[in-house]
């Protein structure tokens, strides 16, 4: 009986828990929305930079690898994101000539290197961006280019070089007649050939240029070049195509990159990757072509450089922003990369929008942001104000406040302390390592040593006491092959800290290449603990022969047969989890003596065989628990995989939703509450309520909906949720705890508040702050101030009302609430209501303006908070504490506002007199003002006032110290202080008062004559 | 079999009305939802009393408006007052807390932006009339509910996305751009406590801009305006 009533009670709970969930979005918790805290001084990779003027003003768009588009009105002076609800990696953008509300994005970046993302299909905007229509090309997975026939608007061409890691059928270029409505293929190769580029002769809009482009990627190399690959010709719109070979080179071919010369459209420029890569110019717009001298800028890397631009107003002035930055000033025939004053761009250039008013001025798109020249390119400046960085890892310390670091694509290793005095700028993030930087780990010791690496396994050790950075790699000893490290090589903590047999402190540091090393000196010396833990499959290690094509193209980036991801049991250092880009789950239990490959289990699961392994996490709750994700893209298959297990391993199952999107890489368990549950995709964040079967999309976190999130840490004392996005740089979100609260409470009431969590009394740091004009892109403090969260069932159709009320049941503050659906959130600032202050006069920019909205701040104690909403009334206590460690004692707090009330009733009580003075003047006034008594009268109650009431006061620039000004001189600077006045300071109330007290007697005198 | 029926009518209807939704029907369902196109061309002016609140403060304001002649606002903090006027040729403001002492001229991009506050009607009523065009946006999700998304274009070429729901039809958010050398700036404010009026329509009486919430507390149709106050004088 007693088993049937159990397995009933469970039913309930689970069906309501279901229930919850069914009815639940993000939306639902969109107050916990995320700090961005950049960084913007090392920004992120630009793909497409677009601008027209309108209104006067240079109109800017900006296609970023992983961060959206962001639309400047000011010429790049300040920028904001126009593209947060779809997907992130942006490939081409065109504006419609003419008219700057008229936007195509084309998703999925071009530049197709190892960590390049997908894209989802073109969109257009018809208002600048504030809203979005999907027009189709859903399957093409990149866009390189559109263009837009300058002579008939509604044609638009898109070249796709299409999916990346498969063939496909989806790729070639693309025409509409219609705005977009409607699209047809006009030129296609084969399954392994997109079109890479397209030029349109500016009036003769029938003769087109079309580079096909054969390319595809392998996990261990690429292949640019190949039959499929060469440049076209139409003269009838597309219609028809004759592929060009006068004087192009023999033999496969690459990317081909084609511009027109806008002056002298019968001059064509093409950059042509072959076995003998070159620069071509035609004169006879196209038929026959002949090489031309080039320096390596130009030729070098054909598959990530694939922008020549013309000047569109000098016939001879050409551009090629490629590696660096080159120009030349006779048609391409000569060219200089000399760059002179200003700051050298970033290397590595994708994008350059040239203002047709005004040549000299370019914003050039670089991996590392965008750069403003005005100079026609000879020099440079930074644009520190797009915060699109691609961080690959977090990590966090336990400093106060704790710092966060991550590595970005090809712009160094970083740290940030997650708050500052005024907000995180550009100057609070210090690089701590250069290269592509990928891990960087805090020692769980020393708070000045961090460890950080390059591209490739180039670990270092920085040690901040002394601004060092030591080599710490492992280096090949005898009995091993050649180490492979991955590109992305993990560098991993164990979770824990211990003596060693001399009693000092110590920890594991981990790596690896195919075998995994363990340190516990820092690095100093490394210990292999494993056999290589991958495949060893030789077919998929050659890319140092066979990688790049028909340029040949080898960097670490296609390194395989690795260990990409390594994790620690957070109780148990014996027990340590490995997963190789090759599909090997490995597992010790004994500290690394005997391994265990427990992979099948996961293809059991349902996961294809061999899947990249992504990220382990074990649980911090339940070691038994362990969840996987996997990463399968680089076989063309972006599906999201994530598993778990709950029997430590020997059993898999696969979550699913129909809300995935994006391959997986990265999944946390909350530290609290086992049923939360974050996952990083390339196309969002998924947070699951119910321990993984149901999963929402983060649409309301203050992130883009489509955000690529690489990692996610939970700080293990704030609670914060620390999420590293490839594009956005890093977000946090803070204290889950409200999520967790809300997730327990039954979400089938209207209307809840929850236990509302103590405060300490504190404020948040003023000083120091670096210079504003400096600062970049800002990310917001956390609040420092009570919280209060209540729940909704619906969106509320009437205001909340939020009141607080003191020990003696007195209500001492109103506060707006909010009427949304799902949580809510209100801070309270701790003030009271602002006191009633005496009116009169010029009080604008004068103490006596503020003093009526700022108020003192309570002592500490409990606090009645009474929360308004849906015709309900609910309360809950609020204990505020004392903070003593800064200073902040129960009996100072209590002493200033003792201090700042009896200002405050000063302004109540004049607030009154002068009430009274002024109702006084005005009904005598009423009498017969000829009469001489009258007349007397009102003239010595209005010098009378003159003493009370600044009336002389005029402008802003011209200050009277009357009364009232003085009162509220001393009222705002004790109301707004840290420190109650000392006993002597004090003083200067009880002589207000004593002046006040005066005053009064002054004003019975004037009106008992009466 | 009378259930099955019943059910596949249901699905025949969504389908329709999903596919079949149109700006001029969601104007219309609206139009109506708030008291309908003939009472609401009735109204030839309005006063509205009430207060600005923000975090404890109270800002007391009136708003006066006279259809397509004038509209003012007054208010008063500490003893200063706020004034906003405009007419379709000029407008005034005064705001002695931001440095305008007295009534001082407004910029033509300042009045241009304000111009679409004259009509103190519904701007959906009689919109074509009007000459403002509509354009129907889709759906879109919006804090987690769906809502149909209209942009309206006055006559004054100022441009607004309104957000209806999808069940009353009424407006639940107005998302407005405006421009001022060339940048713009949007603006978005929630429409909170629908009331209808003795007269008939129903209103919003609280209007929710973020930091801070106006709150209608009385609202009088066809209340007796004098033109002068316009005057800008």
């Amino acid at each position: 009986m007693k088993s049937i009533l159990k397995s009933i009670l469970f039913l309930l709970f689970t069906v309501n828990i279901l229930s919850a969930q069914n009815i639940i979005n993000s939306s639902h918790f969109q107050v916990m929305g995320a700090r961005s805290l950049g960084p913007s001084t090392m920004s992120g990779r630009i793909t497409s930079i677009e601008g027209i003027l309108s209104d006067g003003q240079v109109n800017l768009y900006i296609g970023t690898a992983g961060g959206g588009i962001w639309k400047s009105q000011n010429g790049g002076v300040s920028f904001n994101p126009v593209f947060d609800k779809y997907c992130q990696s942006i490939g081409a953008l065109a504006i419609e000539p003419g008219n700057a509300k008229i936007v195509y994005a084309g998703t999925g970046e071009s530049n197709t290197r190892n960590s390049v993302s997908i894209g989802e299909g073109l969109y257009k905007t018809t208002d600048g961006g504030n809203n979005w229509q999907k027009i189709g090309l859903d399957s093409t997975e990149r866009i390189s280019k559109i263009l837009i026939d300058p002579t008939e608007k509604k044609t638009v061409y898109a070249a796709a070089p299409g999916p990346l890691w498969k063939s496909s059928v989806h790729r070639g270029l693309y025409k509409t007649t219609d705005g977009g409505k409607t699209w047809n293929k006009i030129l296609y190769v084969n399954e392994e050939t997109g079109c890479a580029d397209i030029a349109i002769h500016p009036t003769k809009t029938s003769t087109l240029f079309a580079s096909m482009w054969q390319f595809q990627r392998k996990p261990y190399a690429f292949n640019s070049g190949g039959k499929g690959s060469g440049l076209f010709k139409s003269t009838d719109g597309g219609k028809t195509w004759n592929k060009i070979t006068q004087g192009f080179p023999e033999g496969d071919l690459g990317r081909i990159v084609v511009t027109i010369n806008p002056s002298k459209p019968s001059e064509i420029l093409a950059i042509v990757e072959a076995k003998e890569p070159g620069l071509y110019i035609s004169t006879d717009e196209g038929d026959t072509w002949k090489k031309l001298a080039a320096t390596e800028n130009i030729t070098a890397r054909p598959f990530y450089f694939s922008t020549l631009v013309y000047d569109p107003k000098d016939a001879k002035k050409v551009y090629r922003p490629a590696f660096d930055f080159a120009y030349s000033s006779d048609g391409g025939y000569s060219w200089s990369n000399t760059i002179i004053g200003g700051v050298n761009p970033h290397a590595d250039h994708h994008a350059l929008w040239i203002n047709p008013n005004n040549t000299d001025i370019m914003y050039l798109g670089t991996d590392g942001g965008v750069y403003l020249s005005m100079n026609k390119g000879s020099s440079w400046q930074f644009l520190n104000n797009l915060p699109v960085g691609q961080f690959y890892h977090v990590s966090v310390d336990n400093q106060e406040p704790y710092n966060v670091f991550g590595g970005l694509q090809d712009n160094n290793s970083w740290m940030a302390p997650n708050t500052s005095p005024g907000g995180v700028t550009a100057t609070d993030w210090r690089a701590i390592g250069g290269g592509d930087g990928f891990w960087v780990q805090p020692s769980l010791i020393n708070p000045k040593i961090v460890f950080s690496e390059s591209q490739g396994g180039e670990i270092t050790r920085v040690d901040l006491s002394n601004g060092l950075s030591y080599g710490v790699k492992p280096k090949k000893v005898a009995g091993e092959e050649e180490h492979r490290w991955n590109w992305n090589t993990p560098i991993v903590m164990g979770a824990s800290v211990k003596k060693n047999t001399a009693g000092q402190l110590q920890y594991n540091l981990y790596t690896a290449a195919q075998y995994l090393f363990k340190s516990t000196d820092d690095g100093r010396s490394w210990e292999r603990i494993s056999p290589d833990l991958t495949t060893d499959n030789k077919l998929l290690q050659k890319q140092s022969e066979s990688s790049g094509g028909i340029t040949g193209d080898n960097t670490s980036a296609e390194n395989h047969c690795t260990i990409f991801t390594i994790t620690q049991d957070p109780k148990n250092e014996q027990i340590i989890w490995v997963g190789t880009d090759d599909g090997n789950l490995q597992l010790t239990k004994d500290g690394g003596k005997t391994w265990n490959n427990l992979a099948a289990g996961i293809w059991k699961a349902g996961v294809p065989e061999n899947t990249w392994i992504s990220c382990i996490e074990v649980s911090k709750i339940n070691p038994q628990r362990i969840y996987v994700t996997l990463d399968n893209h680089m076989y063309g298959d972006h599906k999201t995989y994530v598993v778990v297990s709950n029997d430590g391993g020997s059993t898999w199952t696969k979550f699913n939703s129909p809300e995935f999107t994006g391959f997986a890489h990265v999944i946390r368990e909350d530290i609290v509450n086992p049923k939360l549950l974050f996952l990083g995709t390339e196309m969002g964040l998924f947070i699951s309520l119910d321990g993984g079967m149901n999963w929402l999309r983060s649409k309301y976190q203050n992130m883009p909906w489509y955000n690529l999130v690489r990692d996610l840490k939970i700080h293990p004392k704030t609670h914060d949720l620390i999420v590293a996005s490839h594009g956005r740089g890093i977000y946090i979100i803070d204290n889950l705890q409200p999520l967790r609260e809300m997730i327990q409470s039954d979400l089938n009431k209207d209307f809840i508040l929850y236990p509302i969590q103590s405060f300490k009394y504190n404020y948040g740091e003023q000083y120091p702050q670096p210079a504003e004009n400096i600062a970049g892109w800002v990310g917001e403090n956390k609040t420092v101030s009570p919280t209060i969260y209540y729940y909704l069932k619906q969106r509320s159709n009437d205001a909340v009302k939020i009141e607080v009320y003191d020990a003696n049941n007195k209500k001492i503050k109103d506060l707006n609430g909010t009427g949304l659906k799902g949580l809510n959130k209100v801070n309270w600032g701790l003030t009271i209501n602002p006191p009633k202050v005496a009116q009169g006069g010029f009080i604008a920019g004068s103490s006596v303006l503020y003093s009526g909205f700022i108020a003192p701040r309570v002592p500490v104690g409990k606090y009645k908070i009474v929360v308004n909403a849906e015709g309900k009334k609910s309360e809950q206590f609020l204990l505020i504490e004392a903070n003593p460690q800064k200073g902040l004692t129960a009996s100072s707090i209590a002493l200033l506002y003792q201090q700042s009330m009896r200002l405050y009733n000063l302004q109540e009580k004049l607030f009154v007199l002068v009430d009274s003075l002024d109702k006084t003047i005005a009904t005598i006034s009423k009498s017969d003002t000829t009469e001489l008594k009258t007349k007397d009268q009102l003239k010595k109650l209005d010098s009378f006032k003159r003493e009370i009431i600044e009336l002389n006061r005029k402008t802003i620039f011209f200050d009277e110290f009357k009364y009232r000004r003085r009162l509220s001189d001393l009222y705002l600077a004790v109301a707004m202080a840290i420190e109650p006045l000392s006993v002597k300071q004090e003083k200067g109330i009880l002589l207000l008062e004593e002046e006040f007290e005066a005053l009064k007697k002054q004003f019975y005198a004037l009106i008992a004559t009466r | 079999m009378k259930k099955f029926l019943f059910s596949f009518t249901l699905i025949v209807m969504s389908v329709f009305s999903a596919s079949a939704q149109t700006a001029d029907e969601i104007i219309s369902k609206y139009v109506s939802a708030i008291g309908g196109a003939e009472k609401w061309t009735k109204i030839q002016s309005i006063k509205m009393e009430g207060q600005i609140e923000v975090q404890g403060l109270a800002i007391p304001f009136t708003m006066q408006g006279v259809q397509l002649k004038g509209m003012r606002v007054d208010a008063e903090f500490q003893g200063n007052k706020i004034i906003d006027i405009i007419t379709p040729t000029q407008g005034w403001s005064q705001n002695p807390l931001g440095g305008k002492y007295t009534l001082s001229p407004l910029t033509a991009e300042e009045l241009k932006t304000k111009a679409d506050d004259l009509d103190i009607q519904d701007p959906f009523v009689n919109y074509n009339e009007k000459g403002s065009s509509v354009e129907y946006l889709g759906k879109d999700e919006e804090d987690g509910n769906e809502y149909f998304k209209v942009k309206l274009t006055t006559k004054n070429k100022n441009d607004k996305t309104f957000f209806f729901d999808t069940k009353t039809y009424l407006i639940y958010k107005v998302e407005s751009t405006t421009t001022q050398q060339g940048q713009e700036m949007k603006v978005a404010v929630k429409y909170l406590d629908y009331q209808t009026l003795d007269f008939g329509v129903k209103i919003p009486f609280k209007q929710d801009m973020g930091m801070m919430m106006m709150v209608n507390k009385k609202i009088t149709v066809n209340a007796v305006v004098d033109e002068n106050i316009f005057s800008g004088k």
